[in-house]
């Protein structure tokens, strides 16, 4: 009977000691100032910066494996491996956590010169010390290389994701040993400094056959055991995890890690839990409340987060090929009548208060030249009286709580598409729904689970409005270009002749400041149309470790790996 | 008892072959394999998605695909996968990850549902007995989801009170190059999740099992002819009572498959079970198919061991 009773009381003290361990979590007093104590702020392209690290080593979370290596293809472009490969495959600029400063790469280039405008004319001086891992120099050959792949006429078989602006240069030629690369475009283009990223050893593409042979297998296929940056990968297992070391031939300064471990974990919702038992020392998922609260609860651990606006605005887009939509004063009532800030409160904004509502579709708050637009055409306001003036003015009318044409037809539910078991989605389709039920309007809510073939449906169509996430870029002519100018391919619903020419000089344009006024006279125009009503935009997240220094957040494509060799150890914060 | 196999063979054969066109039909009326292609921003150009299509045989009407997928795996071939892995050697790693996780899981299971089992049958409706079957109760309702998370926190607490990691959350070790005793801190978590429910309905089959021979004449028998009870359970009773239970073990694979796709993605070990789930998420008809085809294999498999076990343990079944 005794050993009964001990059996029983030793059964109650596992199971009281498992539970306690399922406590845990935030708590309201980890904050200073309103502000949560592992929350790290300040300046986008310079927080957590530290000169003197030492070496050490870490271990980084990312969501997905790695099936494809090639980031220059359509299933390689993954920002995870974008990430993983951005210390192996060079790249010609460097796009900084800002959004908008774009920063040469001064370890592959000496300098990279506009020497003509019109058409525009680049040289690059390409560094004498730049080599591949195996000791072939870098050279003009890799800018060849990269160019017929994606310039979509010498290699059709190609499977890109994208030209990068490489369709729009006529020729590539090296001199001076294949240091020097001039690039010609076919026109004046101002934003060539997104081409020539992620390079691969040409050498090797034609040891592995044709463009294409090499291009969608060999690089696809093969992890790389080669390396054009200051990291080369030392040890790789599939689906599991990914290690870098110091390149042996790398030219520039020495990075400081000595170690840097990519470790797959594709169940989001196990990444704290590893953080917090030191399996991994950060991770950069999607922001979510729980996970917040989890990440306030590590403080004491000393886990750091950053918070920040990444480039993906959340918008709903109007299918202006509706016969009901094609009418613009119905579209800008449906615009005026969205509450952005509410749509915010109720979801985004109850993990972030520092998320305000967006007014500008082609240019994101954090980027220069930023102009609210919406808030000077009173879009997003939640103006339900405004928006029904514009109805009545046009000839509109509401009866019996139904809008009626001024031909007398009454407007038929709008098919409301979101993207199936997306919560903060249906929650925003669910609030438009209420906010236009006031002027008239009913939403028909449905799910998608394939989101880019509803977008691109031309005939039948996918959906009346639609709420997308569209990635904003640092070059901002380019990126209007593909969106929203008429015939790209990405919009097959909306054209307006002056939002193209803006957007087509924009491309054209010698200076940076003339660019942004342009896009942003483009953008106004665009948002008076009310072809899409940005609301707001996503945030990013950042957790790790505090005693490493350097780690900051980069929303842009070039992720938050894009200084890993500056990243180091903090002297002291491990004693501390 | 060849007769009586072979039987049982023929019937297996068509089963899996209509089984396989099934899951083919419903994976491929699942969704869009191109869907996490076609959803990026900025979408790829059409005549990508041309190329794709191609290249991963969707141009093909369906029952072209199923022929083309059903005759390749005579060759060894499963097909293109839209993940862009290699799916014959793909599932025979993941096989041997997953058959390291499920037969750790089958020992310590079958041995904890022996020695309950056996203890609340000699101590029937006893406290002892009530205690166990409150225990086993408990498991059989707990979600291994969540008590995988319960143990992880678990573990966490675990490791701060000793200072270092010994406990591990993630991953399976082997991947990572992990040898030796250490191996052990990766195997202890996912294996108590995935033992948690099998045990308990093990363990009430035993006990029931144990409690049915217990009163059997040949029992009592044995104790007349002098034995212990002790010697009486072990030499006489618990020999009969486990015979069944070897086929209740082999017709509760297929749970335990079950219970390992979700040890395997809360564990983020890479076996069978991660396997299936990726392949879902990206709707990659090949690979699902073929995970499919080989679990139903293996079950019908295990049915036809536990099916000729019973053969051979009860010659009256071979007379039907």
């Amino acid at each position: 009977m005794r050993k009964t009773r001990l059996i029983a009381t030793a059964a109650v003290i596992a199971a009281a000691s498992l539970l306690a361990g399922c406590s845990g979590g935030g708590s309201p007093e980890n904050t200073q100032d309103g502000v949560p104590q592992g929350r790290v702020t300040g300046d986008l392209n310079t927080v957590n910066t530290v000169d003197d690290v030492e070496p050490g080593e870490i271990v980084f979370a990312i969501e997905k494996t790695i099936a494809n290596w090639n980031t220059l293809s359509a299933a390689g472009d993954i920002s995870e491996t974008v990430w993983v490969t951005s210390s192996i495959y060079p790249s010609t600029f460097i796009v900084q956590p800002d959004g908008s400063t774009i920063l040469m790469n001064e370890d592959l280039l000496d300098s990279a010169e506009v020497v003509q405008d019109s058409p525009t004319v680049i040289e690059y001086k390409i560094n004498a010390d730049a080599t591949w891992s195996d000791g072939v120099p870098i050279t003009a050959d890799d800018f060849v290389y990269q160019w017929q792949a994606l310039n979509a006429r010498d290699c059709t078989e190609c499977i890109t994701h994208d030209t990068d602006g490489l369709d729009k240069v006529v020729s590539v030629e090296g001199s001076d040993n294949g240091k020097t690369v001039t690039v010609t475009y076919n026109r004046s283009f101002s934003e060539w400094k997104r081409a020539f990223n992620r390079l691969l050893p040409a050498h090797l593409g034609e040891a592995h056959g044709t463009i294409a042979e090499s291009f969608n297998d060999y690089f696809v296929n093969t992890a790389p055991e080669f390396s054009g940056g200051p990291y080369i990968i030392s040890d790789y297992q599939k689906d599991v995890s990914v290690t870098l070391e110091p390149n042996p031939e790398w030219w520039g300064d020495e990075p400081k890690l000595t170690k840097v471990t990519y470790r797959m974990i594709t169940d989001t919702q196990q990444t704290p839990i590893a953080l917090q038992n030191k399996e991994v020392q950060a991770m950069y998922p999607q922001p979510q409340v729980d996970m917040l609260q989890q990440l306030d609860g590590m403080v004491s651990l000393g886990v750091n987060y950053q918070m920040n606006q990444s480039l993906v605005m959340e918008s709903f887009l109007l299918n202006l090929s509706n016969s009901f939509l094609a009418d613009k004063p119905l579209r800008q009532a449906i615009a005026m009548a969205v509450d952005s800030q509410e749509i915010i409160d109720k979801t985004v904004g109850q993990f972030d208060e520092t998320v305000t509502p967006l007014g500008n579709a082609m240019i994101m708050q954090q980027q220069e030249g930023y102009v609210d637009h919406a808030k000077e055409l009173g879009n997003g306001q939640g103006d339900t009286e405004g928006a029904t003036k514009i109805l009545e003015d046009a000839g509109y009318t509401i009866v019996d709580g139904k809008l009626h044409t001024p031909d007398g037809d009454e407007v038929a539910p709008l098919r409301t598409v979101y993207t199936v078991g997306n919560a903060v989605r249906e929650s925003s389709a669910e609030i438009l729904a209420a906010a236009l039920k006031p002027i008239g309007i009913t939403l028909a809510l449905e799910t998608t689970d394939a989101l880019g073939k509803t977008t691109s449906e031309e005939s039948p169509y996918g959906y009346d409005i639609v709420i997308v996430g569209y990635t904003g870029q640092p070059f901002l002519a380019s990126n209007a270009f593909k969106r929203y100018t008429t015939g790209t391919g990405y919009n097959p619903h909306y054209s307006n002749p002056e939002v193209d020419r803006l957007v087509d000089e924009a491309l054209g344009a010698t200076s940076q400041a003339d660019v942004i006024d342009l896009i942003n006279q483009a953008d106004k125009l665009l948002l008076d149309d009310a072809y899409i009503i940005p609301i707001y935009q996503k945030p990013s997240l950042l957790a790790y470790y505090r005693e490493y220094g350097n780690v900051r957040d980069n929303p842009t494509m070039s992720g938050p790996t894009y200084n890993l060799s500056e990243w180091g150890i903090i002297p002291g914060v491990l004693d501390g | 008892m060849l007769r009586f196999a072979l039987r049982r063979l023929a019937i297996a054969v068509p089963m899996i072959i209509l089984a396989s066109f099934v899951m083919y039909l419903m994976v491929t009326l699942s969704g869009d394999p191109l869907a996490r292609f076609r959803d990026t921003d900025p979408p790829p150009p059409p005549e990508t998605i041309k190329l794709l299509e191609k290249q991963f045989g969707l141009d093909q009407p369906f029952f072209v695909r199923y022929v083309n997928w059903i005759t390749g795996l005579f060759r060894g071939d499963f097909g293109v996968s839209t993940q862009n892995i290699d799916i014959g050697a793909e599932l025979g790693n993941r096989m041997m990850v997953s058959f390291r996780l499920i037969l750790a899981a089958i020992v310590i299971a079958a041995i904890v549902a022996i020695v309950i089992g056996v203890v609340s049958a000699l101590r029937q409706y006893g406290f002892l007995d009530t205690t166990l079957s409150v225990v086993t109760y408990i498991a059989l309702a707990v979600p291994v989801f969540w008590f995988a998370i319960l143990l992880k926190q678990a573990a966490i607490s675990f490791n701060q009170m000793v200072g270092s990691t010994v406990l591990y959350t993630i991953g399976d070790g082997v991947s990572t190059g992990v040898t030796g005793f250490a191996l052990l801190g990766f195997l202890v978590l996912p294996t108590i999740a995935l033992v948690i429910n099998i045990f308990a309905s093990w363990s009430r089959y035993v006990r029931a099992s144990m409690i049915e021979v217990l009163s059997a004449d040949y029992m009592r028998l044995a104790r007349a002819k002098g034995l212990s009870r002790a010697q009486a359970v072990m030499r006489h009773g618990l020999r009969n009572a486990l015979l069944p239970f070897i086929t209740v073990v082999a017709l509760d694979f297929s749970a335990l498959v079950g219970g390992a796709v979700v040890t395997e993605a809360v564990f983020q070990w890479r076996g069978m079970g991660d396997l299936l789930l990726n392949g879902v998420r990206n709707i990659d008809v090949n690979v699902v198919a073929a995970w499919l085809l080989v679990f139903a294999t293996a079950t019908i498999l295990m049915n036809l061991i536990a099916d000729l076990l019973y053969g051979l343990l009860d010659p009256r079944i071979r007379q039907h």
